[in-house]
């Protein structure tokens, strides 16, 4: 009985489907394809473990970081032009800058914000190339660059 | 000495045999024992079943090592000791077992005697690694504000990391439950599948901030975080558990097998003492997934994740009437000049103007083209402002779901009517909240009540139906500065009328759409026009149509104590009468959270007219 009255107010909630990924901003809400997988370790791209100190990157840093920015970039966009906000802080955590130079990298990346989202079209590894060069320029956080 | 000799082996062979038959009937026995005990039940998913004693909601071959397996919790335990033991099978394919059972295997290692070694399996180890679990956190979206449907929501788990040193959440991994529906079915097909439980389910990992995104961004549904009190062999009996269903389907129902009890079902796994799913009161309902752990004393202290709409709400507060107009303009295009106010306030004006933008783009469902320019230049003109953001957060809510009252409702009641007449009423409400209802932990100006049914015996015994409810929905957001809610109701059911002599019964449907004012934490006041179909013996079985307005006010005196004046005025224009209505003034006293004592007069007209005078205690459950 309740199964046949509760059932016509249910929202079943989906698994995500996997849907073309789109690039650029202004696309909050088609989300991006489907990490159904448990098997995480084996193809890299989703680990949330973490590489530890600025200079000890491996070669997974990288495509992390593009993942979360293609995953985020509107919230990133807006965290970027305020100099702060949870997803940039996530963002510098996952890039490996340390706590104490985190105010520097927001502040700088918002001085930038032109140069980082060239377009609104932008694509998830343009913004993370755009946020890198900034960093390399930079006389201070220089250290942080991705190689 | 020959004799003894033969003596001797023949009284050590029956004591051996002795030794061997007895120690065989001990195990069987244990072995059957250790089939029977709960730890091993919830293991394999099983459940009291019908046709046979047990049945696993497991709905795949391969999670099942026995052919019986789904139906036989004790040939599965032999199967698996069997495989463990590596009977009939090479070492490569006992490990693969092993590993492919990692959360049976630690348990049966300290139940049986065995020599089984330690769990050596190095993809498992990996996946550890990688997830690198400190803690589980339970994940409670609550209910959408115009959507009192959303009550029964959906509720998720999120894998917290041990470095703790860094704000990580949204990376940490999201354990979803959900049914996996077919893409090419049609919407008629797909419901009934979904009914019917056709679209198996199963779980998934995510990053959570696809997570947060759906529900705090989208949906704009605030999200509550609780954090487990579970130590490092609870956290990682869970995660052996999970790994042994991956890539396991389970029918999916809506109701009794949803996410909410599928979760529960994982996290019992923490320790033998935890039975999360049995005691399960009404399935469908997320608030009930988390009063299931408040019971076991396994929730921390809540934290808070407002939704958009709060955010957006919230810094709309932080802002005069003046810079909201300058708010709208800019949103519209016009350009801030920036030298007119202080830097602050253009911060505020350009955050404020780029967020009420995407949030009316996203409920609108605007284009894409049609904003990403103007928010695009919004937030290129608020990255030349070199502040942070000059807005403070949404405040925490004083009370979070694990504190709202039960969704199951009893209630006993004594009725006086004018004509002198006492009846003593039964009621029950199979869920959830009405606006009476104490509000702690609930979204304010919702409700939703599911099959509320009350009966009735007065003094010389006659007993009857008094009201039967099949839905009673309301949901009136409040209109403020900067949303234009829209309020709306329905209600179908039976329920009785005044009538001459007698109150009549009446089956209905009713339903309404308009506005509501004022503060839901206050006094707040809704007006809706109204439309309904009435039959039964009120219209004397006939047909009749009704259009005419529902309104009332409610008033939060303070946390315990609500009151109402309610009306419903019909006008019925090809009836016997001209129009019916019923006004009700309610004051609903909490005693504590599952206590409430209802008092309420109603005057009521129809072919007669009736007042009333009703209390109630109710139960919560």
């Amino acid at each position: 009985m309740k199964k046949l009255i509760a059932v016509a107010l249910f929202v079943l909630p989906l698994s995500n489907v996997m849907a073309a990924p789109n690039e650029g901003l202004g696309f909050r809400g088609n989300s991006h394809g489907g990490f159904q997988l448990f098997n995480i370790t084996t193809d890299g791209t989703m680990s949330v473990s973490t590489t530890s100190g600025p200079r000890g990157h491996r070669g997974g840093g990288r495509a992390r970081l593009v993942l979360f920015i293609e995953g985020n970039m509107d919230n990133l966009a807006r965290d970027i032009s305020r100099s702060g906000g949870e997803t940039l802080s996530t963002l510098t955590a996952v890039w490996g800058v340390p706590v104490e130079d985190e105010t520097a990298f927001n502040e700088l990346v918002q001085a930038n914000f032109s140069e980082v989202f060239t377009s609104e079209n932008v694509t998830s590894e343009e913004v993370l190339d755009n946020l890198n060069h900034i960093v390399s320029t930079d006389v201070h956080l220089a250290v942080y660059t991705l190689s | 000495m020959a004799m003894n000799n033969k003596n001797i082996i023949i009284s050590i062979s029956s004591f051996l045999l002795f030794l061997f038959s007895s120690q065989s009937f001990a195990l069987t026995h244990s072995w059957d024992a250790i089939a029977q005990e709960s730890y091993w039940l919830q293991l394999g998913h099983y459940q009291a079943a019908v046709v046979s004693d047990w049945k696993s909601e497991v709905d795949e071959d391969s999670f099942f090592l026995s052919p019986n397996g789904k139906r036989n919790p004790n040939a599965e335990l032999l199967a698996t000791i069997a495989a463990f033991n590596g009977e009939n099978l090479s070492e490569i394919e006992r490990q693969a077992t092993i590993c492919r059972f990692p959360a049976r295997f630690n348990w049966l290692k300290h139940k049986i005697k065995n020599n089984w070694g330690s769990l050596d399996c190095p993809e498992l180890q990996q996946w550890q690694s990688a997830l690198d679990a400190d803690t589980i956190t339970l994940v409670f979206p609550t209910a959408f504000m115009n959507n009192p449907s959303s009550m029964f929501g959906h509720t998720l788990l999120r894998i917290d990391a041990k470095d703790q040193t860094r704000n990580k959440e949204l990376v940490a991994f999201a354990v979803n439950f959900a049914a996996v529906p077919d893409l090419d079915d049609n919407p008629v097909t797909y419901a009934y599948k979904g009914l019917v439980g056709a679209y198996p389910g199963r779980f998934s990992l995510m990053p959570y901030y696809r997570k947060v995104q759906e529900y705090n961004d989208l949906e704009s549904r605030d999200i509550w975080e609780y954090q487990l009190k579970f130590n490092a062999d609870e956290v990682e009996r869970v995660l052996l558990h999970l790994w042994e269903l991956q890539s396991v389907y389970f029918d999916y129902y809506f109701i009794d097998e949803n996410c909410s009890y599928q979760l529960l079902s994982l996290l019992q796994l923490a320790n033998e003492s935890l039975d999360l799913t049995s005691s399960f009161p009404m399935q469908a309902i997320p608030s009930d997934t988390v009063a299931a752990l408040k019971n076991y004393d396994l929730l921390q202290e809540p934290h808070y994740r407002p939704a958009f709409g709060t955010k957006l709400f919230n810094y709309s507060e932080q802002l005069s009437d003046e810079e909201l107009n300058i708010v709208r303009r800019v949103m519209d295009g016009e350009d801030l000049n920036i030298s007119d106010h202080k830097p602050e306030q253009n911060a505020a004006i350009l955050e404020m103007a780029y967020e009420w933008l995407n949030f009316k783009s996203q409920e609108q469902g605007l284009s894409r083209e049609t904003v990403v320019k103007r928010s695009t230049q919004l937030l290129i003109a608020r990255s030349k402002i070199k502040l942070t953001s000059p807005f403070l957060p949404p405040k925490q809510p004083l009370s979070s779901p694990e504190q709202g009252h039960a969704s199951s409702r009893l209630g006993v009641s004594f009725t006086h009517t004018e004509h002198n007449e006492k009846r003593y009423n039964l009621s029950y409400r199979l869920a959830y909240h009405d606006l009476l209802d104490q509000s702690s932990g609930f979204i304010p100006g919702a409700k939703l009540s599911l099959l509320d049914i009350e009966t009735s015996i007065n003094d010389a015994g006659n007993t009857r139906l008094e009201q039967a409810y099949l839905i009673d929905t309301l949901a009136i957001p409040v209109d403020n500065r900067i949303f234009d809610n829209w309020s709306w109701g329905g209600r179908m059911g039976f329920d009785r009328q005044a009538d001459i002599q007698k109150e009549s019964g009446r089956w209905f449907t009713q339903g309404g759409y308009g506005k509501s004012i004022g503060d839901p934490n206050y006094i707040q006041a809704y007006m809706l026009g109204a439309f309904e179909l009435n039959t039964g013996d009120i219209t004397d079985n006939d047909f009749k149509m009704g259009v005419g307005s529902e309104l009332g006010a409610i008033w939060k005196i303070n946390n315990n104590n609500k009151a109402a004046l309610k009306a419903n005025i019909m006008y019925l224009p090809d009836s016997d009468v001209d129009y019916h209505y019923q006004l009700d003034v309610d004051w609903n006293w909490s005693l504590d959270r599952n206590w409430a004592l209802r008092s309420k007069v109603r005057y009521q007209k129809w072919r007669a007219e009736d007042t009333i005078l009703k209390f109630t205690l109710y139960h919560y459950f």
